[in-house]
């Protein structure tokens, strides 16, 4: 048997592994002054944030296909029935969220502290190569639930590509694989995240550590008004005296193993604890199964696009080319350039008033801009259907239930619409008429024999009955709803004007919402006016705001579809 | 015992050896010779993969448009006059290796004299559009776009009218091609 010292002296002999230790743990790493250390964490932070996403993204494809007709469900199941799926999910996406504000953070210090300047241009380089990579990977991610929220940010965001001059209309497709959003699209993004970009990413990364590793990493920011930017001193002399500086501090600091590198390992504790967290309080949405026929939902894109999308409001089409690729593409060239640039070697932020200011500016515009559209009145919110009611919801696509039927008007019309209340059946009606079809409809008409499980006939059942409004409401429903809510709302021309006229909000909205929405508006929409009408808050009790719910779940007049 | 240590001959590369001017000449060439073979052999290798792999990427700029075939979207007599209606119907579609229903999604006008047949998306950045009955106008929810009737912009940044699809009518029944078609502003 080999002692550990023999072992690691036979590795060393044939790996280097000594002089690998040295050069990236003995490292010494410049003095500073001890708050300021921790804002150098970042980067660890953001390693680890890569490593994270790579294995729970591993996790995820586990259970993942990339189609329109199993990618919806295929999320579902990660999040609700396999162990652990919806932490693991949740993790993979508040990870994304993070691994975008690591990035800013990151950058923003760098570029504060004038790190980016001689002789680290290079790791500068490859470190904004990285944020959009980033950026990339959020992107194509976001499409991957094929929910209705990543279905329309795909369309929008794709259209903002295609706004650029002359080539937009290729890169619009090429980005689509063809004309719509629609499967193409769907392999291609997901070969993007899960292949290419990674590969891409792991070689940009191996480059910048190598250069954090190569030129050290950059000393605090100090004052230098001794000697840079004063006439007469060559940029030549002022890299000459920066460098003299940095290896005087770097000696006398201490070295990366272990006094840096448990400060990182406590930031990166911190973060993980920080996004498990989110994961558990709040998991990562399902949302509503893709649907590119929908005209009742309000697409966004994903926060750390959102300043984009909202600057595109403060202009008219006509211009849309210039902020949707023009400035974008300024704004990197900025960066990327600004060491080649920007020579001296100033490094405080004191020192530097353009290059403070133009950062300052620059977040405060993104900031402001993400805030307004973050608050912008027409959201979408969403209220998760209940397991058995989506399973029934996917049935019913799934057995193209709409070749021949209707929901809300929506899908053929050769079958009844089984939302309207001219379709009215039992349970055991339903259930008899799925299990013989043609037995009990009218002579001559037949519905084809589906052959369906018992746990199916449920399901279908439990969500023909949420379309058709939640299951029958009560004689006092209409009363209880004109005394509550007729102060404000109007249904069939009755009723006050305060609030949206609701006749048709059957039409675009569940029983289920309806619901919660009666006892906590502000829980779906944060600006709504509306109080809680929930006991003690308001005057109903669970029962009658459900019966409410029913009631107007089953208004369903279309000239009066709202907007909302 | 102790062993020797073999001793190997030391060949001096650059030692003062006098060459011939046509050794020189001879062994430049071959140098050359040599790295233009390296390269070459490695271009030739990279563009035989890259040829395939980048027209096999950028094949979706190539195909143009959707095919264009007929869809019937219903009975014109169905539809109210001056009251858009959301018609919507499945059609197969091939798209690469799926053939999958697509829904054929389009905003019809009635009007007594006219017909139009609108794409459901926003001229901006494609966004579905929807009818505001209160306001008489079509309503853009992304950037608060409003449209009338006929599809002009009234307000907001859309570059141009909605876009139509091409439409004919045949023994009272409504078809089109559900492409859309700019219409310039």
């Amino acid at each position: 048997m080999w002692s550990p010292i023999q072992l690691s002296e036979w590795l060393d002999e044939r790996l280097g592994t000594r002089e690998i230790r040295v050069a990236l743990f003995d490292r010494h790493i410049p003095k500073s002054g001890l708050s300021s250390e921790w804002i150098y964490t970042l980067g660890s932070v953001l390693l680890f944030f890569f490593i994270m996403q790579a294995v729970t993204g591993m996790m995820l494809a586990m259970n993942y296909t990339p189609s329109p007709d199993h990618a919806y469900d295929a999320v579902r199941y990660i999040s609700t029935t396999a162990p652990f799926g919806q932490i693991i999910r949740g993790i993979h996406s508040w990870g994304a969220s993070a691994m975008v504000v690591a990035v800013g953070a990151h950058m923003l210090t760098v570029f504060l502290t004038g790190g980016y300047k001689y002789p680290r241009e290079l790791t500068w380089v490859t470190g904004v190569v990285l944020l959009m990579i980033v950026m990339l990977f959020g992107f194509t991610g976001y499409l991957l639930p094929w929910n209705q929220k990543s279905y329309w940010a795909t369309v929008v965001g794709t259209n903002i590509a295609g706004a650029a001059p002359v080539l937009g209309t290729y890169i619009k497709q090429f980005m689509r694989g063809g004309q719509d959003v629609g499967p193409q699209t769907l392999t291609r993004f997901y070969a993007f995240h899960v292949l290419m970009l990674p590969a891409a990413i792991i070689g940009v990364i191996a480059v910048h550590l190598f250069m954090v590793v190569k030129q050290g990493i950059s000393a605090p920011p100090t004052r230098r008004n001794d000697y840079a930017g004063i006439t007469g001193i060559t940029i030549e002399e002022q890299r000459r005296r920066a460098d003299d500086e940095y290896h005087r501090s770097k000696e006398a600091g201490e070295s990366f193993y272990p006094f840096y590198l448990a400060k990182d390992a406590v930031a990166v504790l911190i973060c993980f604890a920080v996004i498990v967290t989110l994961a558990i309080l709040s998991p990562a949405e399902i949302g509503e199964i893709a649907d590119p026929g929908s005209t009742s939902y309000n697409p966004r894109p994903d926060w750390y696009f959102l300043f984009l999308f909202q600057a595109l409001k403060y202009f008219p089409g006509s211009m849309e080319a210039l902020v949707a690729v023009f400035l974008p593409g300024v704004a990197v060239g900025i960066l990327i350039l600004a060491p080649f640039y920007d020579l001296r070697m100033t490094v405080s932020p004191l020192e530097r008033p353009v290059a403070t200011m133009l950062a300052t500016a620059a977040l405060v515009g993104v900031l402001a801009l993400t805030v307004i559209g973050a608050n912008s009145p027409l959201v979408s919110p969403y209220v998760p259907e209940l397991p058995t009611v989506a399973e029934g919801h996917r049935l019913y696509h799934e057995l193209n239930c709409n070749y021949c039927h209707a929901v809300n008007g929506r899908g053929s019309r050769i079958g009844p619409d089984l939302a309207l209340d001219q379709f009215k059946h039992d349970q055991a009606w339903i259930n008899e008429h799925l299990e013989t079809p043609g037995a009990i409809v009218r002579p001559g008409v037949r519905m084809a024999s589906l052959g369906l499980l018992p746990h199916e006939k449920s399901d279908l059942i439990d969500y023909l009955n949420e379309i058709q409004g939640g299951g029958p409401y009560s004689d006092k429903a209409p009363k209880l709803f004109y005394r509550s809510c007729g102060k404000c709302h109007k249904v069939a021309g009755h009723g006050g004007a305060k609030g949206p006229d609701l006749s048709g909000i059957g039409l675009t909205r569940t029983r289920s919402f309806i619901h919660r929405y009666t006892e906590d508006p502000k829980s779906l929409y944060s600006k709504s006016d509306m109080p809680s009408f929930l006991q003690p808050k308001g005057k109903l009790s669970h029962e009658e705001i459900e019966d409410i719910a029913r009631f107007l779940a089953h208004q369903r007049s279309p000239a009066q579809a709202q907007k909302q | 015992m102790a062993i020797n240590t073999p001793v190997y001959p030391v060949i001096d590369t650059v030692g003062p050896r006098i060459e011939t001017a046509g050794e020189v000449g001879a062994e430049e060439n071959r140098r050359s010779f040599i790295t233009r073979l390296f390269w070459g052999a490695m271009g030739l290798v990279s563009a035989g993969i890259a040829a395939p792999i980048i027209s096999y990427l950028i094949s979706p700029i190539l195909g143009g448009q959707g095919a264009a075939e007929w869809v019937q979207l219903g009975k014109l007599d169905d539809l109210p006059l001056n009251v858009p209606q959301r018609v919507e119907v499945v059609r197969r579609v091939v798209e690469g290796w799926v053939t999958a229903s697509q829904q054929v999604t389009a905003w019809v006008v009635r009007l007594p004299d006219k017909l139009y047949v609108f794409d459901p998306h926003c001229t901006h950045l494609g966004c579905a559009y929807r009818w505001d009955d209160q306001a008489k106008s079509f309503f853009c929810p992304c950037h608060s776009a409003v449209f009338n009737l006929e599809g002009k912009v009234i307000s907001g940044p859309p570059p141009r009218p909605l876009d139509v699809y091409k439409y004919e009518i045949r023994d009272g029944f409504v078809y089109v091609v559900p492409n859309p078609v700019e219409r310039v502003a």
